[in-house]
């Protein structure tokens, strides 16, 4: 992890909101592209905040924050939308649209940056697909079998069934909160984002769950993608062997 | 640009439609719109009558030039001479004595008057006919052919279209005015429209601002609202304009046909209903603009 120019870049990071609560004190940190990693913390340490710096969504109040090598804090606001392009967010409390289908929800951030519609609904299901395939691993349906030609179409439906791309029109409403969650990442990743930021994905979900969104993550890191996981669920960490930055009231461990 | 064309196509179905699933709202919001705008419309088209009537009448704006009856037949060449070349003069005609007491003759019961005289009393007079309309033409010229030698008194006939045009120029006024405020009362409409459907927006907006929409991409929409409000709100309004003067014409006709003439009140021209529907249209436009700008600006500060 040397050599390589950091895709995320904290130098003497403060951030202080308007009546002098201070979120976050001096914090250095780089990431390289394609690693993943945990950031980890109390609730109320600042990972929100260091998160919300890092989209361009809160701006720093001391120190520089560079992210693709651009220094957020110079960054023109016309700028912001075209930054946040690049980056797969996905929020506490998930922020879905409850009047719109599951395939809308995931069509938006493709609509949102002006791609044409066929375009935009072929990866939109392939994002719905991703989500679906990936978890597929645990339920493999995919038994029955005659000619090549029958398996594949019978594996297509069963990755349809297991996945949310049957369930493309449903309102959002209808999904259980695993596959909320699964959905708001398929809305992160169908913009194929270099780099993933997720705040507290896992909150609320059992632990099966979890694992899911955890496994996917890792697939998409697998793939080149930079992941910055949020999490105080110490247990989820040390299923995996990832770097983790601990904030401690606003300061870096 | 597809995509472009696209997405703005999309923005026009979706704002149609969320117009359409609140019809009772959106009725009235259009209504409020095309009852404000009807105002000065319509009043805008009814001073429009008076205007062509007021044109039509001083069209031969004139003035009656009486000469004093001691002139003698060369001053009179002469002063025909000062009033065919004074600027502003489109035709003069001589009436004589002679032929103004044959005319009078004429007049029933005027007859057993003008024979009990011992002589004509009536003076050489001339008909001057004036270019424009200006009254400040008529003016000068009335001054300028009053201190002619031998001319006795000169009379303007257009005093009361002049009264006319001072009338429709604060008619005039009045309408500026009335669309001023009343526009002013369109944009605030569209302007409160426009921000309860960007607060029960407000998630959606959050959003698309955190997954890279531009300030464009989260305006379009609004601007279409806006826009389709200050339409159809303009269509409102003519429909109120063009019912309100036919009921108008029909009254009128009836009052017309008992003077025994055929006044009508003019419909306004297929220019000046695109112009109105038009300015409905950029004014709710404007609205709209206002509201997206400020809930943009208080966003980004927060």
């Amino acid at each position: 992890m040397t050599g390589g120019v950091p895709i995320i870049s904290l130098r003497q990071v403060s951030k202080r909101y308007p009546g002098g609560f201070e979120a976050l004190r001096l914090v250095s940190f780089t990431v390289e592209p394609g690693e993943m990693l945990f950031l980890t913390g109390h609730s109320g340490a600042g990972k929100t905040t260091l998160l919300k710096l890092i989209a361009a969504i809160e701006r720093a109040n001391g120190g520089a924050v560079l992210v693709n090598g651009q220094n957020l804090s110079a960054l023109r606001p016309a700028a912001i939308p075209y930054l946040r392009r690049n980056l797969g967010l996905v929020f506490q409390g998930q922020k879905l649209l409850f009047d719109r289908s599951v395939f809308d929800n995931v069509m938006l951030p493709l609509v949102v940056t002006g791609q044409p519609y066929r375009e935009a609904a072929r990866r939109a299901r392939a994002a719905l697909d991703k989500v679906g395939l990936l978890q597929r691993e645990k339920a493999n349906p995919v038994t029955l079998s005659g000619g090549e030609q029958q398996r594949l179409c019978v594996a297509r439906a069963a990755l349809d069934k297991v996945g949310l791309l049957q369930r493309e029109k449903a309102n959002p409403v209808t999904l259980s909160g695993g596959e909320q969650q699964r959905l708001c990442v398929a809305r992160a990743v169908v913009n194929r984002p270099a780099i993933l930021l997720a705040d507290e994905p896992t909150a609320s979900l059992d632990v099966a769950y979890a694992d899911e969104i955890m496994e996917m993550f890792s697939a998409f890191n697998q793939v080149g993608v930079t992941v910055l996981v949020a999490t105080h669920d110490r247990q989820l960490i040390g299923k995996y062997r990832k770097r983790v930055l601990t904030l401690d009231h606003g300061k870096l461990q | 640009m597809r995509a472009w064309l696209q997405h703005h196509g999309l923005s026009l179905a979706q704002t149609l439609a969320r117009l359409a699933r609140s019809p009772f709202a959106t009725t009235l919001n259009v209504l409020a719109i095309g009852v404000a705008l009807a105002l000065p419309f319509g009043v805008y088209c009814v001073l429009g009558n008076f205007e062509s009537l007021s044109r039509n009448a001083s069209v031969d704006p004139q003035l009656s030039v009486f000469l004093a009856r001691d002139a003698a037949k060369a001053e009179i060449a002469a002063v025909e001479a000062q009033l065919k070349g004074a600027r502003g003069v489109s035709a003069v005609r001589f009436v004589s004595r002679d032929t103004a007491l044959v005319e009078l003759n004429r007049v029933a019961g005027m007859k057993e008057v003008i024979t009990s005289l011992p002589q004509n009393p009536l003076p050489d007079a001339f008909v001057v006919t004036l270019s424009g309309s200006d009254p400040a033409l008529a003016d000068r010229l009335e001054l300028e052919f009053k201190s002619l030698p031998k001319v006795a008194h000169v009379q303007a006939d257009s005093a009361w279209v002049r009264r006319l045009d001072a009338l429709l120029r604060l008619g005039r006024t009045a309408v500026s005015l009335l669309s001023a405020l009343l526009g002013l009362a369109l944009v605030a409409v569209t302007f409160n429209t426009i921000r309860l459907q960007i607060l029960t927006q407000r998630d959606e907006i959050e959003l698309c601002r955190l997954i890279g929409a531009t300030h464009a991409y989260i305006r379009r929409p609004f601007f279409y609202l806006g826009s389709l409000l200050g339409l159809f709100g303009g269509i409102a309004a003519l429909a109120i304009v063009l019912s309100g003067l036919t009921i108008l014409n029909r009254d009128l006709a009836d009052l017309a046909y008992l003077y025994g003439s055929n006044i009508r009140l003019r419909f306004p021209t297929s220019n000046e209903m695109i112009s109105a529907l038009a300015a409905a249209v950029a004014l709710g436009w404007l609205g709209a603009y206002l509201s997206v700008s400020r809930h943009l600006l208080e966003a980004d500060r927060d």
